[in-house]
């Protein structure tokens, strides 16, 4: 069955008051492990060591009608609200996990954004996303929107009702074309609760071979409070008083990024003959406000790629402390 | 008797090398190598005994265009400038919020030199070239004429190959976004229409006033000597190249005003052989019109979504003639062989606009320059031979264009006729 959903882009596991689902994502389809009666596991006890609650009988099943999955968060308080959202290249959606049945293939979603509205060309497409509560942040090919005030995603009935609303990148190199969270237990459904959190967003374009990263700051919301103005703000990232701008400028196209808040790695897939590269700021120069020229004076890691030519992942690992490189290549862990 | 059967046999030869060089020519093709009516190699011969002289031409292409590359080696016409069609580039460079943007924003980093990329074939033909031209004699030594070619050419069997792989998600993304529709893409983002198409129109309507003198010699071997200049103004009446076709080549110099300068020396040796050089340099006037332009340093020519007011400045066209003949070797029949070569020079793109980078439109290869290089034979039988006191003078000849090398260029190899009258 996970042939049939092609390359994996995009796994969560999800759950209601009942059931616990493992979701898996691809570029020709959206896969559930599920029994055939669409029941998982135990979400209370499981999945616990050794991955119990995966039992004999569970098969992955395709759901719903997608293409190219970007992104698949779960959101929700097991209680009242379960939702997963899917964001695909040309829509996001909302599965409500509460009465959706898996066994039936019975699905009950909601298209909250679709390609051809907000500014969004018919061409154009989703790049990246955050739901977190009431929160929705969606990144695309038209730059970063935000669901509107006084809403919350949890309770729009169709994507009107949305309200998306731009989110203006300071200073920007081209699209938002990945969003990265900072938050207290570092999934970026938490972005939200607790006391709030941060992400940054990566801006590029490979055409004019530019990418910067900017950061926003996001207020906690209680458990039912809609989302505001203040709800996202961005950093006050400045190099020229009163002008909004980024916190880093790589100066050539980026395409991915990570950091630990100590430091900065930014990476970017082979282009054309280039072998792909991943990249680290300067130990002497700390990323901050009004300082320039950090992500441009950057320094090559040498890490070995072999023949691939994709990164794909590239992160801190909060178990062991190492930085993972993962792409169609052996995974790299620099230790 | 026995001369007139040796006549036969030369000819015979002849037209067997003639044959010969076309059946070559075969294996070769390049860009648009449109008939010049006003060839010397090609042109009727003349004099000034009369006062008028009318020639009509027709020519076909014999086989598809074969392309010359940049590096002069062989290619498909529509792999000139590019071995490669580069899809990913086509959407790079343009205003951040424009939709060719936000759909290269989709297609994520995914140019690892592979995907999105088109091997490009097609057959160009030259379904048939004529012209009609007068001239007119005046003072002894002068002639004024105009000269007004047609043409139809046709591109088909267009062919874009995606050299995509199907393998991961990129793979499926670029294949899915761009690949499977470029040219619903192409037409919707860019009003560019890859396929094929067929095009008839007129050339540069070109008028030329000439100056040619005979210098008779009292040597042995040299005859005469005959001097000629000529200097004249390219109209620009010609079809204008389709910015939304691929290779729609133009029938002229694009809308430009162009002013050919020629200077020729031809030489009589004995009684039935001739040889001669000329040398012919072109002017093609700056001219404004909207213009596919690149807006990325990686995007390639057929692929270009971008047209814009640009100002051209073309390069100077540089063609020399070589040639031997065998005069009324066979009673009126001449055989002529000649050598051609033309250069164009390097152009530039001067943009009307600040949305473009004018240093980007220029690296386009397009505006590179040219060569080709041509074997040009021609058969003339010249009846005013059998009435030299006949008031007209028709003269026909038959003559084969056959293109053996070149540089960004597609050629197509001709057979044509010339018809002339002189009265």
């Amino acid at each position: 069955m996970l042939d049939e959903i092609g390359p994996i882009t995009a796994l969560e596991t999800g759950r209601n008051t009942s059931n616990g689902w493992f979701f898996v994502g691809g570029s020709n389809g959206l896969a559930v492990l599920t029994r055939d009666n669409g029941t998982g596991w135990n979400p209370l006890t499981e999945l616990s060591d050794n991955l119990t609650g995966l039992t004999a009988g569970m098969n992955f099943k395709t759901i719903g009608n997608y293409t190219f999955v970007k992104k698949l968060i779960y959101g929700g308080d097991l209680v009242n609200y379960n939702f997963l959202y899917v964001i695909t290249h040309d829509k996001v959606d909302r599965i409500n996990l509460n009465t959706s049945d898996f066994g039936t293939n019975t699905l009950d979603v909601i298209t909250i954004a679709s390609v051809g509205h907000n500014g969004v060309a018919h061409r154009g497409g989703f790049l990246d996303g955050i739901f977190s509560q009431a929160l929705g942040i969606l990144a695309t090919t038209d730059g970063l929107l935000r669901i509107g005030n006084g809403k919350d995603i949890r309770a729009i009935t169709n994507e009107a009702d949305a309200d998306w609303t731009a989110i203006a990148i300071g200073e920007n190199a081209g699209a938002p074309t990945a969003l990265y969270t900072v938050t207290t237990t570092n999934r970026l459904q938490n972005i939200t609760n607790f006391a709030g959190g941060y992400f940054y967003v990566l801006t590029a374009d490979v055409g004019l071979n530019q990418s910067r990263i900017n950061r926003f700051a996001v207020q906690p919301l209680a458990a039912n409070q809609a989302v505001s103005t203040t709800t996202v703000q961005a950093f006050d990232d400045l190099f020229v008083k009163n002008i909004p701008s980024f916190l880093l400028s790589f100066g050539e196209f980026r395409s991915n990024f990570a950091t630990d808040g100590a430091l900065y790695f930014a990476t970017r897939n082979q282009n054309v003959n280039l072998l792909p590269i991943a990249m680290l700021t300067s130990a002497l120069l700390v990323p901050r406000v009004g300082v320039g020229n950090v992500g441009d004076r950057s320094s090559t890691v040498a890490i070995n790629f072999q023949q691939g030519s994709e990164i794909n992942y590239f992160s801190r690992s909060a178990a062991s402390g190492s930085w993972i490189a993962a792409g169609n290549f052996n995974t790299q862990t620099l230790e | 008797m026995t001369g007139r059967k040796k006549g036969f046999k030369v000819a015979l030869s002849l037209a067997l090398l003639s044959l010969a060089l076309m059946s070559n020519s075969l294996k070769a093709m390049n860009i648009v190598n449109t008939m010049w009516p006003y060839d010397t190699l090609i042109r009727p011969t003349f004099n000034n005994l009369h006062w008028w002289q009318v020639a009509f031409y027709a020519e076909g292409g014999f086989h598809n265009a074969k392309g010359f590359n940049d590096e002069g080696s062989v290619a498909n016409p529509l792999r000139i400038w590019n071995c490669q069609q580069n899809a990913l580039a086509m959407l790079e460079g343009f205003p951040e919020d424009s939709p060719i943007a936000q759909l290269r924003s989709a297609l994520l980093d995914s140019d690892n030199g592979i995907r999105g990329r088109f091997n490009v074939d097609g057959d160009l033909q030259l379904n048939f070239a004529t012209a009609f031209a007068a001239n007119f004699y005046f003072a002894n030594d002068w002639r004024i004429g105009l000269y007004l070619p047609v043409y139809k050419m046709t591109l088909k069997d267009v062919a874009f190959i995606d050299q995509t792989p199907n393998v991961d998600n990129l793979d499926k993304l670029v294949h899915e976004l761009l690949t499977d529709h470029l040219a619903e893409i192409t037409q919707q983002l860019g009003c560019l229409d890859i396929s094929g198409w067929q095009r008839t129109g007129v050339g540069d309507l070109t008028l030329l006033v000439e100056w040619f003198r005979d210098f008779r010699q009292n040597k042995p071997f040299l005859k005469n000597v005959r001097v000629n200049w000529r200097w004249g103004i390219g109209f620009p009446t010609g079809l204008r190249e389709n910015e939304n076709l691929i290779f729609a080549v133009p029938y002229g110099y694009d809308g430009a005003v162009s002013m050919p300068f020629g200077l020729g020396l031809d030489l009589t040796l004995g009684t039935n052989f001739k040889c001669g050089i000329d040398v012919q340099l072109t002017q093609i006037f700056g001219h404004t019109r909207a213009r596919r332009i690149k807006t990325d340093l990686e995007q390639t020519e057929l692929l270009l979504l971008a047209k814009t007011e640009t100002f051209k400045d073309s390069g100077l066209v540089q063609r020399f003639n070589l040639y031997v003949e065998l005069y009324r070797f066979l009673a009126g029949l001449s055989f002529k062989v000649g050598y051609q070569y033309l250069k164009q020079g390097s152009a530039d793109y001067a943009l009307r606009t600040q949305e473009f980078s004018n240093n980007i439109a220029n690296t386009s290869p397009r505006l590179d320059d040219f060569t080709m290089h041509h074997m040009i034979t021609k058969f003339t039988y010249d009846f005013g031979y059998h009435y030299p006191d006949m008031r007209t003078r028709p003269e026909i000849g038959l003559f084969t264009r056959q293109p053996f090398n070149g540089k960004n260029v597609a050629l197509i190899p001709t057979i044509g006729a010339v018809i002339s009258v002189d009265f």
